[in-house]
């Protein structure tokens, strides 16, 4: 042993930043607009206390408030003129026994699931996974259209209180989306503290608003408005239409299923449970019946208040019916001004969360049906910021096209709402009927009593907006869930049938014996030194057959290169010219490749040198000639595709 | 199975030689070891071997029976044998390297009368 030379001791190895490879201009960007990535370990695993949480989960149920009355009056006044105003508050009352209702059901589920609740997963454990997708169909068409109809009623809020903005609100609410999108990008971390704001400040102008009202109420002194403002909606005629015939029973329930927009959101906070601070499902209870009962007072409030003005809506949805009140309530005094600016901001404020309130549903229950299979992979994946980006860019791409296609226009989106979200509170309710039927739990027949009912009322509900909102649209959401479940189920055989192929007898596939034979193939465009670089990482290899080839296209260059290479002082590496009569050189090269590889004894590598540029626009100067190749390579059998990079303006050694 | 996939969707004008321009051209696919034979066809691909290595030029003649390989001994270049090029071969059939091979064949040019009368 020689000890001649005193070795230097090793070393510690480097620190990770050390060999920080250069990033793209691409992920620079988003690095820039979406901050910083995210480490696993900081998944938000904040919890939320009582009054947090009911602003994160009670946005999209309260700020339905903001246009259920409105729905309600179009059906009516149209249909029975003035008599609508004593009829909406009777339907508002319904309206809110159902809410009751379904706030007592989710009050068993929260117990029952406090972990991952929500519909799908319900359905899934009690009934089985096709019955689970249309719980999710439905429950993702809704989420689309909660973000389209908030941003849509928000962006009118804004132009109810700037009347020349209207005719921009498409572009107004596609711009409400995008910054949506962006901030959920971002995370939802901090999210949870912007949505205190707003819920409270639109709480407060409700509370402000619905007690001046009532107080002026009681004294008697509420302006009531005249029908006859150009632009509302047509008065029908009371008399002919005869309160109590079945005509208008028909055109009661209709009004009752507009209303059904309002109980949209209760089971947000279902979705959620593991998000409160603990005991998880007692806070989530509490808070659940403390959301159901703003919602009670501000729906009831406001079609009490409307009911009494005789607020009709306007045909093209603005000013809004909450706008009118907000109006005469405040008066047109300085104060009262001001106070209208508050409630329209409120109310703005608070439509947009709701369709932020989506954004943290959808691409949870995406992820959850593509755990499953159902639906695309990716939607599994957590993005820079550990959201399932893929989820949020998804439903605000659908939302953005919903509100192109219906103008931004409430009342034409509101007859697809509800469906989905009664269909899902019917599956989960009857999920949690058999959950208590299955584990019979102690007190399980005053669950099943309580489940059975809101399924039984919610399957009630769902068919009387069906058939009323049938041929104003819903026939649309009618259609769209059972085909998109078809489809789901069509992927989600795709799925099954790849893992299939993919697992089977794994183990002994990868102890097979190898091809005998492995021929490496250098694909060589003229001798230069991208060309030489792949030659250098060919020579690395030990292969049974090494040669280059190229494609003639040209037989000038050809002749040089055969001389070039003739003079080339390198032994077992022959070059194959290869003739290509019809100038598709990704074609010839497979042609080349499937020649080797016909004997069926043999492996193919085919090394394509590629260029790098620094810049974007050096890559438009050139084909893509490399990526084409790869593909139609690739797609023969034991060939494989080596890519050897070659960099321009990058230090010699890196190259 | 692939190669037939590929070659499905080639375009169909590519005729790979003119009609037997000489009455004893045979047809590749009848080729056999041993026998004298005279092939026609368009040279698919010529191999060179860089300076270092043993000199000899190998290509593939193909017409659309079939292909051969066609080998020069001790040569780097051949003038006239270049990739697309039609020729008429005539020589026994021997092996080379596993493969049917035409070793040190006469050849004739075909076609372009300038080039061939290059040589």
């Amino acid at each position: 042993v020689s000890v001649a030379t005193p070795k230097a001791p090793p070393k510690p190895l480097p620190p990770e930043s050390a060999n920080d490879l250069p990033e793209t201009r691409a992920y620079r960007i988003k690095d820039r607009l979406l901050g910083r990535p995210l480490h696993n370990d900081q998944l938000p695993n904040e919890r939320l206390g009582k009054p947090t949480a009911l602003a994160v989960f009670a946005s999209d149920n309260l700020s339905s408030s903001a246009y259920a009355t409105e729905e309600i009056l179009r059906v009516l006044v149209p249909a029975i003129g003035i008599a609508a105003f004593a009829l909406v508050v009777p339907i508002t009352v319904a309206m809110l026994v159902v809410l009751a209702f379904l706030i007592l059901s989710y009050r068993q589920t929260i117990k029952a699931y406090p972990s991952a609740g929500g519909a799908y997963v319900v359905t899934r454990d009690n009934f089985g996974l096709l019955p689970a997708q249309f719980a999710g169909v439905a429950l993702l068409t809704d989420y689309v259209l909660t973000v389209a109809v908030s941003v849509a009623a928000g962006t009118a809020a804004v132009t109810s209180a700037i009347s020349g903005l209207a005719p921009y609100a498409v572009p107004i609410s596609i711009g409400f989306i995008v910054l949506i999108t962006i901030g959920n990008l971002r995370g939802v971390k901090e999210s949870g503290r912007v949505f205190a704001v707003p819920t409270y400040f639109f709480i407060a102008n409700m509370a402000l608003l619905l007690g001046v009202g009532i107080v002026r109420l009681l004294l008697g002194d509420l302006p009531v408005e005249s029908a006859h403002h150009p632009g509302l909606v047509p008065f029908g005629s009371g008399a002919e239409a005869g309160l109590f015939m079945g005509a208008s029973l028909y055109v009661v329930l209709h009004a009752f299923a507009s209303g059904g927009a309002a109980v949209t959101g209760v089971e947000a906070i279902s979705n959620g449970v593991s998000a409160f601070k603990v005991p998880a499902w007692r806070n989530a209870r509490t808070t659940l019946v403390i959301m159901g009962s703003l919602l009670g007072v501000m729906f009831l409030g406001l079609s009490v208040l409307a009911s009494h003005m005789h607020v009709a809506p306007f045909a093209d949805g603005t000013p809004t019916v909450i706008s009118q009140i907000g109006k005469l309530v405040y008066g047109s005094g300085a104060v009262g001004t001001l106070l209208f600016i508050c409630l329209q901001l409120g109310t703005t404020l608070i439509l947009v969360l709701a369709a932020n309130t989506s954004f943290a549903d959808f691409p949870r229950l995406a992820s959850f049906q593509a755990g499953d299979r159902f639906l695309p992979k990716q939607l599994t994946k957590r993005g820079h910021r550990l959201v399932f980006s893929n989820g949020i860019v998804a439903l605000a791409t659908a939302a953005i096209a919903l509100v192109i296609v219906t103008g931004a226009k409430v009342d034409r989106l509101i007859p697809l709402y509800a469906i989905g979200v009664f269909t899902s509170f019917t599956l989960s309710q009857a999920g949690m009927a058999r959950h208590h039927l299955r584990i019979k739990e102690p007190g399980w027949r005053r669950g099943l009593l309580i489940n059975g009912t809101g399924a039984v009322l919610s399957l009630a509900v769902d068919i009387v907006i069906a058939v009323t909102k049938f041929t104003h649209g819903a026939w649309a959401i009618v259609v769209i869930v059972p085909v998109l479940v078809a489809l789901l189920v069509r992927l989600n055989h795709q799925y099954e049938s790849e893992k299939t192929e993919l697992e089977h007898d794994a183990q002994a596939a990868a102890e097979e014996p190898i091809l005998r034979r492995h021929v490496v193939l250098v694909l060589v465009e003229s001798l230069d030194r991208s060309a030489a670089r792949a030659i250098q990482y060919a020579r690395t290899l030990l292969p049974d057959e090494l040669r280059a080839v190229h494609i003639v296209h040209d037989p000038q260059q050809a002749e040089e290169l055969t001389e070039e290479w003739s003079r080339l002082a390198l032994s077992r590496l022959p070059l194959e010219l290869v003739d290509c009569p019809d100038r598709r050189i990704p074609q010839c090269v497979a042609e080349v490749v499937a020649r080797e590889t016909a004997s069926g004894d043999t492996e193919v590598s085919v090394l394509v040198p590629r260029r790098h540029y620094q810049r974007l626009w050096h890559s438009l100067l050139h084909d893509r000639t490399a990526e084409s190749i790869s593909r139609a390579v690739s797609r023969i059998p034991h060939a494989n595709v080596t890519f050897v990079p070659y960099h321009f303006d990058a230090p010699e050694e890196v190259r | 199975m692939a190669v037939r996939l590929l070659r499905a969707h080639r375009a169909p004008t590519l005729k790979l030689v003119a009609p037997a321009v000489r009455s004893d051209v045979t047809s590749i696919a009848e080729a056999t070891w041993r026998s004298h034979v005279t092939v026609a066809g368009r040279i698919r691909s010529v191999r060179v071997q860089p300076r270092v290595g043993v000199p000899t030029l190998e290509c593939t003649l193909v017409d659309d029976t079939g292909g051969i390989t066609l080998v020069f001994l001790g040569r780097r270049k051949m003038s006239g044998i270049t990739c697309g090029r039609k020729i008429v071969a005539e020589g026994t059939v021997g092996e080379h390297h596993g493969r049917l091979a035409i070793l040190n064949p006469m050849y004739e040019l075909l076609g372009d009368e300038q080039d061939a009368a290059g040589q």
